[in-house]
């Protein structure tokens, strides 16, 4: 189990997932289409890449399975953990400071 | 599909138990969408795919390898003592030779190499823990 310190920045994968399992618990193939909707249509995650992601954050413990009436294991449900929560939490206060940062130094710059 | 169940089996077992079936299904629905949008981005699709699949499976190894460096000291381990072993025991043989050419051996000319092989095992074991920690230097543990 990594520490959240440790886990930041988060990988641009990472962070959709997370995001898109803060709204609601999704199974695989939701995810997939939640994520591409979430970006524009810019991150387009391929099975191998969100499965390798999904495994990483169970065994950190940031997400997890989640019992629906639907028990087939090729249809399992995940949803965020309170630790996943606060990875979350803190990722985006870090993308919110460095937005700040970035905005003052373009405004300086532009005046 | 047929591709896709073969790259699978780049996964461990264990990773295949818990993550195959499911993955096939969302590859399965993700495909019958693609296929939908014509030939190109069916083709890309399958391409991402996989790309997808292989990387995956790479990095899945290398983050089940964490062990790897231990077993890798060990290795080194063992490596270091049979060469100490078998350069000691090839200059004794040397020597064993050369007392047993002049009469001088009057013990079991089996006493020395079983000697030789237990100072062999003894260094094993006690140099395990530095050469566990070395190799765990030389790879340290993917994050």
């Amino acid at each position: 189990m990594r520490h959240v310190v440790e886990a930041l920045p988060l990988t641009e994968p990472v962070f959709f997932i997370l995001l898109s399992l803060a709204s609601e618990p999704r199974h695989g193939y939701s995810l997939l289409k939640n994520i591409e909707s979430l970006s524009v249509g810019r991150v387009r995650l391929s099975t191998g890449t969100l499965y390798g992601a999904l495994r990483r954050l169970l065994e950190d413990g940031w997400i997890e399975r989640f019992q629906t009436d639907d028990k087939s294991r090729d249809k399992q449900t995940y949803r965020l953990t309170a630790q996943g929560l606060a990875v979350l939490e803190q990722e985006s206060d870090r993308l919110k400071q460095l937005s700040r940062i970035a905005t003052g130094i373009l405004r300086t710059r532009e005046a | 599909m047929f591709l896709y169940r073969m790259l699978l089996r780049l996964y461990s077992a264990e990773y295949q138990y818990d993550f195959g079936s499911e993955m096939l299904a969302v590859f399965r629905q993700a495909a019958d969408e693609h296929r939908t949008l014509g030939i190109l981005t069916y083709l890309q699709f399958l391409t991402a795919e996989c790309a997808g699949l292989i990387k995956g499976a790479l990095s899945e190894h290398h983050f089940r390898s964490s062990l790897a460096p231990f077993c890798g000291g060990i290795i080194f381990a063992a490596v270091v003592n049979y060469l100490f072993y078998s350069g000691i025991l090839r200059l004794l043989a040397t020597v064993d030779r050369a007392l047993h050419n002049a009469s001088l051996l009057g013990a079991d000319p089996l006493a020395m190499p079983i000697t030789i092989a237990m100072f062999g095992l003894a260094a094993l074991l006690a140099l395990l823990p530095l050469f566990i920690f070395l190799g765990s230097r030389i790879n340290p543990r993917p994050s």
